[in-house]
C-alpha cells in the first residue's frame, strides 16, 4: 500500500513540487553534486592537443626551476603550476613524456600528442590537469549563487552554469583554461554588486592576467564604476585609482620577474616579432568585422554612460554581456571560446533578464555552427578518444553533409555561411533580452 | 581458338551482378565469371564489387611470355574512371574444391595501367615475369579494379569499326608475388647489410675484430632511413619486428624512429607506419624495442603479404640485428615495446574498438582506477550527505 502511495505520489501531476520542496541549501548541494560527478566521468578521457602543450610547458617550468622566465597568462600558468607540482606525486613525469626540447616551440606536434594518448598512464595525467579547472568552475558556481538574490532566480543561474553544453565542452572535453579567467570576472562583477571598486578593479587585473581578452571589458568596468550622484571629483579619484591597479596589476609580472633577473619571454618562438603582424592588420582595419564591432563597442560605451542611474554591477553585466555578443556576432574562432559567452548573461538574471530560451537557442546554435565549421581540433581523432571522427565510422560532420546533403544550391561554404548568420541573430536575441527588459520595465 | 571462346562466351552470357558461375564442360577460354555483365556475344561491362573472369587452359607466347589474353578495352565516358589507377590482378593459383576454385592472394601479379587519356579501344597483353611458374594448363582469375563500367573483350579484337584504330600496348607486371613466406617458431633475422641506403652511409669496420654482422651507418642528409629488399612474408604469422641497434652518437636526448611496413596492397605510406622515441642518457647508448604488427593479419584483405621494411632514424646509428617475430613469440617481447609509441592503424581505431581500447589503457593503471572510483564514491556520498 505504502508502494502504492509512492509511485501515485511521483506520478502526480504535482511532481514539481518535489523540486519546489527542496530548500536553497538542498537544491544547491543535489545540483552541484551531479555537477561535480558528471565532471568527474569526463575529466580522464578527453582532451585536445592544446592541453597536452599547455602541460608541457608547466613542467618545463616546473623541473627546471625556472620560476622567473614566463610572465605570460601569469595567473592561469601560475595556478595550473601549482597543481602540477602537486600532481606529482600522483604522477610520474620524469620519464620523457613532456620532455621539451625547445621552449621557443612549445606547442606539442601530432606525434608528441599521440605518444601521450598512448601513455598507459595517459587517463590518470588528464585527470590531474583538469582538477584545478574543476575547481574554480565550482567556485564560479558558488560566486553565481552569491550574486544572485531571490532563490528561483539562483536557481536558474545554477543550472544554467552547471550545465551548459559549452563550458561543459570546453573546460572537460577540450580541456582549456576559460574558467580561470571567468572566476575572477564573476569575482570582479560580486565586488561591484558590494560596492567593493577597489577590489573588483583587482580581480579584474587577475582576470587580465589570466586571458588577455578580457581587456574588451575594460572600458565598461571603468564607465560602470562611476557614481553620477557623486562629485565629478570623487568619480575622477576613483577611475584613476582603479585604471592605475588595473595596469599595475597587469604589467607587474612582467616587470617583476625582470626586476629579479629572470628573462620572462621564455616561450615566446623566434617568430614573436611576427606575432605583431595581427595587431597592426587590426589596427589599420585590415580585419573586415573590426570596423563594425569598433562601432557598436562605442555605441554600446554611450549606453553604459546613459544607464548611469544603475548600479555598478548592472552596468557592467550588461555592458559585457553585450560585449560578447557583438564580438561573436562577427567572429566565431575557436569552438572553446564560446564558453566566454555563458557567465555574464548568466549574471544578468539577477537584475531580471529572461535569459533561458536565448540561451537555449544558443546552444543550438553553437552545436549547429561547429558542426559544420568542424576541423582537427572539434569533435574529432584529436581529442582523446571516444569523441573522434571515427568513432561513428562516419568521419567529420562535414564528410556528411557533403556526401548526403549539399547540393548545388546548398555548399557546405553556405552551410556555414547560413549558420553564422543564425548564430548572430541568437546574440542579437541575447542582446535584446538584455536592453529591452528596463526599456519594458520603464 | 576463337570460335570455341565466341562460344563459350555465348554460352555463359549471364545477367549482370551474378555470382560465380562454373562452365565445367567448357574446355578452354572463360569457365565462370563473378560481377561482370555481358553486353552483347563478345564483351563484357564490369560492375563495381568485384569483377573478375576465370579461364582454363591459356597459353603463353614462349619467347616472350605474353599470356595469349590479349584484352580490348574501352571505358565509356559515363564510367568516370581514374585512367591512372585501373589495375588487372592475375591470380595463378588455384585449388579445385566440389567443382570451384580457390585461387591463392599469395600467388599473383599486379598490373597498373595507367594513361592521360584515351578516345579509342586499347590491346592490351599481359607480360607474365618470370619469378612465377606458370603451368599452360592450369587455371587463372583475371581481376580488373577501379574500372567500374569498363567495356572489355578477350577476342584480341576491338568490336565493329573501331577495332582497326585499336592501339597495342602490353603491359608489364608492377608487382610479382610468388608465394610467401611464413615466420617460423620464433624469428626471422634480417640481413641488414643489402638494405638501400638513403641520407646514410656504411661505416667501414676500423678492427678485425668488428662485428662484420652489424651495420654501422652516419647520417649524411636531411631524410636518413634504409630500405630492405623486397620481402615475402606471410602476415598470418607475424607477431611484429625487433629492432636491435647502438646510438653511436648520442648528441640528441633522444633517438627517434619511424618504421614503414609496405605490403602487396599498398607502398610505404605515413597511415602504415610506426613511430617510436627512445630517450638517449649515457648508460642506455643499446637500444632494443619492439614494434607488434600483429594487427595486419586481421586487415581486410585478409591474407596479407609484407613486402617490405623501411626504417628511418634521426642519428647515426649501429645496426645489430633487426628480426621478425613470430606471433606466439611476440608474447615475450611485450615490455620491449616503447613507451612513446605511435602507431596509425591502431590510433585510426573506431567504435567498439575505441571503447575497447580505453578499457585496455584503463586496466594498465589500476592505481588509477581504484583512486577514481573511490574518488567517485566519496563525491556522491559526501554530497547525499550534506544534502540530507
Amino acid at each position: 500500500m505504502k508502494f502504492i502511495k509512492t509511485k501515485n505520489y511521483y506520478n502526480s501531476k504535482n511532481r514539481h513540487l518535489i523540486i519546489k520542496r527542496l530548500d536553497n541549501r538542498q537544491f544547491f548541494i543535489a545540483a552541484l553534486g551531479a555537477a561535480v560527478l558528471l565532471r568527474l566521468l569526463l575529466m580522464p578521457f578527453f582532451a585536445h592537443v592544446d592541453l597536452y602543450s599547455e602541460y608541457r610547458r608547466v613542467f618545463y617550468v616546473l623541473q627546471n626551476g625556472l620560476f622567473l622566465e614566463n610572465s605570460y597568462r601569469y595567473v592561469t600558468f601560475n595556478i595550473e603550476l601549482i597543481f602540477a607540482a602537486f600532481s606529482q606525486i600522483f604522477i610520474n613525469v620524469t620519464d620523457g613524456l613532456f620532455h621539451l626540447s625547445d621552449p621557443a616551440n612549445s606547442t606539442a606536434s601530432l606525434t608528441d600528442y599521440h605518444f601521450f594518448l598512448n601513455d598507459p598512464n595517459v587517463y590518470r595525467h588528464l585527470f590531474f590537469f583538469k582538477l584545478p579547472y574543476l575547481i574554480f568552475d565550482i567556485a564560479t558556481a558558488v560566486v553565481i549563487w552569491k550574486f544572485i538574490d531571490k532563490p528561483e532566480h539562483k536557481r536558474i543561474a545554477l543550472l544554467l552554469w552547471l550545465f551548459n553544453p559549452v563550458t561543459i565542452f570546453a573546460t572537460y572535453i577540450f580541456g582549456r583554461f576559460e574558467v580561470f579567467g571567468l572566476f575572477f570576472l564573476a569575482m570582479t562583477a560580486l565586488q561591484l554588486k558590494n560596492d567593493r571598486l577597489l577590489f573588483a578593479s583587482v580581480m579584474f587585473g587577475l582576470a587580465l592576467l589570466c586571458r588577455e581578452i578580457n581587456l574588451l571589458f575594460a572600458p565598461f568596468l571603468l564607465l560602470s564604476q562611476i557614481d553620477f550622484k557623486d562629485h565629478y571629483l570623487r568619480n575622477g579619484i576613483m577611475l584613476g585609482i582603479s585604471s592605475i591597479t588595473i595596469t599595475l596589476i597587469y604589467l607587474l609580472p612582467n616587470n617583476v620577474l625582470s626586476a629579479l633577473g629572470g628573462n620572462p619571454n621564455l616561450f615566446s618562438g623566434p617568430d614573436a616579432a611576427q606575432q605583431t603582424e595581427p595587431i597592426k592588420k587590426l589596427l589599420s582595419l585590415g580585419y573586415y568585422w573590426f570596423y563594425p564591432v569598433v562601432v557598436c563597442l562605442a555605441t554600446l560605451a554611450i549606453y553604459t554612460w546613459e544607464t548611469g542611474k544603475r548600479s555598478h554591477a548592472e552596468r557592467f553585466v550588461i555592458a559585457s554581456s553585450i560585449t560578447l555578443f557583438i564580438y561573436f556576432a562577427f567572429n566565431s574562432h575557436s569552438v572553446h571560446y564560446s564558453a566566454w559567452l555563458v557567465l555574464f548573461p548568466i549574471l544578468s538574471i539577477q537584475y531580471g533578464r529572461r535569459v533561458v530560451l536565448p540561451f537555449l537557442l544558443f546552444f543550438g546554435a553553437w552545436l549547429a555552427l561547429w558542426l559544420l565549421k568542424t576541423d582537427g581540433g572539434v569533435f574529432t581523432a584529436f581529442l582523446a578518444a571516444p569523441l573522434s571522427s571515427e568513432f561513428v565510422g562516419m568521419g567529420h560532420f562535414p564528410t556528411f553533409f557533403m556526401a548526403h546533403i549539399a547540393s548545388e544550391d546548398l555548399s557546405l561554404h553556405q552551410a556555414i555561411q547560413l549558420t553564422k548568420s543564425l548564430f548572430a541573430v541568437v546574440m542579437g536575441f541575447f542582446a535584446y533580452r538584455l536592453i529591452a527588459h528596463r526599456a519594458r520595465s520603464q | 581458338m576463337k570460335s570455341i571462346f565466341c562460344c563459350l562466351v555465348l554460352s555463359i552470357g549471364l545477367p549482370f551482378g551474378l555470382s560465380i558461375t562454373a562452365q565445367a564442360q567448357a574446355p578452354i577460354g572463360i569457365t565462370s565469371h563473378n560481377d561482370v555483365q555481358r553486353v552483347d556475344e563478345t564483351h563484357f561491362k564490369t560492375g563495381d564489387t568485384d569483377p573478375y573472369w576465370i579461364f582454363e587452359n591459356l597459353n603463353i607466347e614462349a619467347d616472350k611470355r605474353i599470356l595469349e589474353l590479349p584484352i580490348s578495352l574501352s571505358i565509356p565516358q559515363s564510367a568516370q574512371v581514374n585512367l591512372n589507377n585501373i589495375r588487372f590482378e592475375l591470380f595463378f593459383r588455384a585449388t579445385d574444391n566440389e567443382g570451384s576454385s580457390k585461387f591463392d592472394p599469395l600467388y599473383k601479379v599486379q598490373y597498373l595501367f595507367s594513361a592521360e587519356s584515351f578516345n579509342k579501344p586499347l590491346s592490351i597483353s599481359l607480360v607474365l615475369p618470370d619469378a612465377i611458374n606458370y603451368q599452360g594448363n592450369s587455371k587463372l582469375r583475371l581481376d580488373i579494379d577501379r574500372c567500374a563500367g569498363c567495356e572489355l573483350s578477350f577476342t584480341g579484337e576491338q568490336i565493329g569499326e573501331q577495332s582497326k584504330d585499336a592501339k597495342n600496348i602490353e603491359l608489364l607486371a608492377t608487382s610479382t608475388i610468388n608465394g610467401a613466406r611464413s615466420v617460423p617458431e620464433q624469428s626471422i633475422v634480417l640481413n641488414t647489410t643489402d638494405w638501400r641506403l638513403n641520407d646514410l652511409e656504411r661505416i667501414t669496420p676500423n678492427s678485425d675484430l668488428a662485428n662484420l654482422d652489424v651495420t654501422s651507418l652516419d647520417v649524411t642528409g636531411l631524410d636518413p632511413y634504409l630500405v630492405s629488399p623486397p620481402l615475402a612474408i606471410n602476415t598470418a604469422t607475424l607477431g611484429g619486428v625487433l629492432v636491435e641497434l647502438s646510438v653511436t652518437n648520442s648528441a640528441d636526448s633522444s633517438l627517434r624512429s619511424q618504421l614503414f611496413y609496405s605490403t602487396e596492397q599498398h607502398r610505404f605510406k605515413e597511415q602504415a607506419s610506426t613511430i617510436v622515441e627512445l630517450a638517449n642518457d649515457d648508460s642506455n647508448i643499446e637500444q632494443t624495442f619492439f614494434i607488434p604488427l600483429d594487427f595486419i593479419s586481421s586487415q581486410a584483405p585478409v591474407m596479407q603479404m609484407l613486402t617490405g621494411l623501411r626504417l628511418d632514424i634521426n642519428q647515426a646509428v649501429s645496426i645489430n640485428k633487426i628480426s621478425l617475430v613470430n606471433k606466439q613469440a611476440a608474447k615475450k617481447y611485450q615490455t620491449l615495446i616503447p613507451k612513446r609509441i605511435y602507431q596509425r592503424k591502431i590510433q585510426g581505431a573506431s567504435g567498439q574498438q575505441i571503447i575497447a581500447g580505453i578499457f585496455g589503457k584503463l586496466g594498465k593503471d589500476p592505481g588509477f582506477i581504484i583512486i577514481y572510483g573511490l574518488l567517485l564514491i566519496l563525491v556522491a556520498v559526501l554530497f547525499r550527505r550534506a544534502y540530507k
